[in-house]
């Protein structure tokens, strides 16, 4: 059975942008903490409602960068599931476009 | 929406900081660092996550739970299952250690039966530099069999622990301000990291010296100049500070005075015998030969009953007369909970 959006644990989620700051690629880097926590926002939001354009365009356009490389897991300090709440947000994006 | 800023302004700024490095240590971005002996200070990102704040057991909120305890526990020395005069019963271990080796008992003890695979300890170099030290087996635990009453940021391996070395379980050795820390960690939404500590050694403390003094305070006091490489070890004995040095000598500083070199954020400390630990372990109380060890958790006494089973560990008569001090210096610490009052007034 596929993982949902329950499975992701967002009620845990500090967003504190350790997932996006520690990417193993490290393609976030150029983001200071506010910037971090906004992605992190808006990813979850992403991920639990939907992508709409306009709004979240922005957001849309920085996880364009994430490959799903799965390091986020191993460092978020709530035991989130980083990973999986952003393969949720692409396949929203996906459906929203 | 708390962060780093709120800490500074309600703890390090009013020299409260207990040193612990539950903030350092925790951070999810790593921006926080201790650089000498004060408070920690920022240098990075800051998400405003509130991590740093969540975890430290001396803001505001945590105050309140730490001044919960106090009326219960006012003369007594916290929740407790057992009580024991116990010391090691290698004799190795005892010549080498301090306290009659059972802190090093336990720790070789838990590590070789994997009941966990690291512990933190505090570790020293012949400059007696102290700093916390991953162990992972006995030769480890070795190198900080002496106790330093020297201040130490002991959870600041905690990232290093869990993200870097990726272990799995974990025992803490530490003073009273370690063992709150860690239970605002249990209390807070750092799962990775909480999931992972397995045992709380706690120590006695009345308060814990600052390194940077340690040479000023010989100097001072004592009128010596002694090289940092020559001390073995400090001690606390009779309401004494004892200096022991390489070659046996010891030089002895009164209490009282060797509290002017303490950490401030001691004064804001009202627990002496480590409460929320699982095990608490100290010289106070204890009958001649031996060391006071208070279990307070069924893992804690569980592990000192192995011990004991298993002739790890020699107990002697428990004697609540002879304890009464470790009770009386409790109740004596809780008294500084007045200087919370004094603060809340600033």
């Amino acid at each position: 059975m596929a993982l949902g959006i329950k499975d992701v644990g967002l009620e845990k989620c500090i967003y504190c942008g350790a997932c996006f700051r520690y990417c193993i690629l490290g393609v976030y880097s150029d983001l200071d903490g506010m910037e971090l926590k906004s992605l992190v926002s808006g990813v979850t939001r992403i991920a639990r409602k939907g992508y709409r354009s306009g709004r979240d365009d922005r957001i849309k356009e920085l996880l364009e960068r994430c490959t799903l490389q799965g390091y986020c897991d191993k460092v978020c300090p709530a035991m989130v599931k980083p990973f999986l709440r952003n393969e949720i947000a692409k396949k929203r994006i996906k459906e929203g476009e | 929406m708390t962060d780093y800023t709120d800490l500074k302004r309600e703890v390090w700024d009013r020299d409260m900081c207990s040193g612990c490095g539950a903030c350092v240590g925790s951070c999810p971005l790593e921006a926080l660092h201790f650089r000498g002996d004060d408070n920690p200070v920022f240098d990075g990102l800051c998400s405003k996550c509130g991590t740093c704040y969540s975890v430290c057991p001396r803001t505001e909120r945590d105050v309140a739970v730490a001044v919960s305890r106090v009326p219960e526990n006012k003369e007594s020395i916290g929740p407790y299952r057992e009580r024991y005069f116990a010391r090691s019963s290698d004799f190795q271990i005892i010549k080498r250690a301090q306290g009659f080796g059972v802190v090093t008992s336990v720790l070789k003890h838990i590590l070789d039966e994997k009941i966990v695979d690291a512990a933190f300890v505090v570790t020293s170099d012949i400059f007696m530099n102290i700093h916390p030290m991953i162990a992972r087996d006995f030769s480890d635990v070795k190198k900080s069999a002496r106790v330093k009453y020297i201040w130490t940021p002991v959870l600041s391996k905690l990232r290093e622990a869990v993200l870097d070395e990726s272990i799995e379980s974990i025992a803490v050795v530490g003073v009273p301000c370690v063992m709150q820390a860690l239970e605002m960690l249990d209390r807070s939404k750092l799962g990775l990291y909480k999931k992972k500590i397995k045992l709380r050694i706690g120590l006695f403390c009345w308060e814990i010296f600052r390194h940077i003094l340690i040479s000023e305070m010989i100097h001072k006091e004592l009128q010596l100049d002694i090289d940092p490489s020559r001390i073995w070890m400090f001690d606390i004995r009779h309401r004494k500070l004892v200096v022991e040095l390489t070659d046996s000598t010891e030089y002895q500083i009164p209490l009282e005075t060797a509290s002017r070199y303490a950490r401030k954020g001691c004064n804001y400390c009202v627990d002496f015998t480590s409460e929320w630990s699982d095990i608490s372990v100290g010289n106070a109380g204890a009958a001649k030969d031996f060391l006071t060890v208070i279990t307070r958790t069924e893992r804690g006494e569980a592990i000192i009953q192995d011990m004991i089973k298993g002739g790890k560990l020699v107990t002697g008569e428990f004697d609540e007369t002879v304890f009464s001090l470790a009770e009386r210096v409790n109740k004596k610490k809780k008294l500084r909970i007045k200087n919370f009052e004094v603060r809340e007034k600033d």
